[in-house]
């Protein structure tokens, strides 16, 4: 494979890395930060799926095992996220602390 | 080499290219977005991408399991759900701050993946994956891994139950 796909790879799996992460830092909504994990989440896929040439048939099985757990973990989220709007009416969870409190 | 070769080549280079910068322009336009549900259009559309980067390698059974399960089944179902709560719209930092993070981010990635690919010292290629050979590994090497997940995944689908039956018992009260 030439050195340029593989830079490419790299640079693609970095980028997505960053912007998810980026994506999480960016807003206080539950759901926002999610959905940068996911990001993170495919980031690292690629990249593992890129190294992983090296041993192809265990780096396949991780790499299923791994979205099936992402999968998992999504759709659980989903259902804790549903259920904290429901109860708090709004997507944020940092709320400013009264005055009093601190 | 024919010119029919030199046309194969550049078509693998420029669809991979192709497919890169759709997905790194869905995850740029994916921080600055507000409304939630369009952000998770935008997820659906990097993991398609991602899974036409793995096809590429080689791994098309992979990249059908990211599509299938991933794509088609728990990212199809968390836009309806975000959809079923209304068009939900949320704050961003300012821009410079998260460029500044998102920039510093890349850095250090790129330069961990970078030293990782130069210590394995192995040249990185496509590569075939039969699924024949994957289910034998499945079931020999790894079949205490799958027992493992698959009764993760029975306990998560009885949480969420649990969770969702008791946010409705919770409205009726």
């Amino acid at each position: 494979m030439s050195e340029l796909l593989i830079e490419i790879y790299k640079i693609t799996a970095s980028l997505l890395l960053a912007l998810g992460l980026g994506t999480v830092l960016s807003s206080r909504s539950l759901v926002k930060m999610l959905i940068g994990a996911e990001v993170m989440f495919n980031g690292s896929l690629l990249y593992l799926a890129l190294i992983g040439t090296v041993y192809p048939y265990a780096t396949a099985i991780f790499a299923l095992l791994a979205i099936l757990i992402a999968s998992i973990e999504l759709l659980l989220a989903v259902s804790i996220v549903i259920l904290y709007y429901r109860t708090h009416r709004e997507p944020e969870v940092i709320k400013t602390i009264p005055e009093g409190d601190r | 080499m024919s010119l029919l070769g030199d046309i194969s080549v550049w078509s693998i280079y420029f669809s991979v290219t192709m497919v890169a910068l759709i997905s790194i322009l869905l995850a740029a336009l994916l921080v600055r977005e507000r409304s939630l549900v369009y952000g998770s259009f935008m997820l659906a559309g990097i993991g398609i991408s991602v899974s036409g980067l793995i096809a590429f390698l080689g791994y098309q059974i992979i990249a059908a399991a990211q599509l299938i399960v991933y794509v088609g089944a728990s990212v199809m179902l968390f836009i309806v759900s975000l959809s079923m709560l209304g068009n939900i719209k949320v704050k961003t930092m300012s821009i410079y701050k998260t460029s500044i993070i998102s920039t510093i981010a890349f850095v250090a990635f790129y330069f961990l993946i970078n030293t990782v690919e130069k210590e394995l010292g192995y040249e990185l290629g496509p590569t075939i994956v039969t699924s024949r050979t994957m289910s034998e590994f499945l079931t020999s090497e790894f079949l205490t891994q799958l027992f493992f997940i698959s009764v993760s995944a029975l306990l998560a689908l009885i949480s969420a139950i649990y969770i969702a039956k008791k946010g409705g018992a919770g409205k009726d009260e």
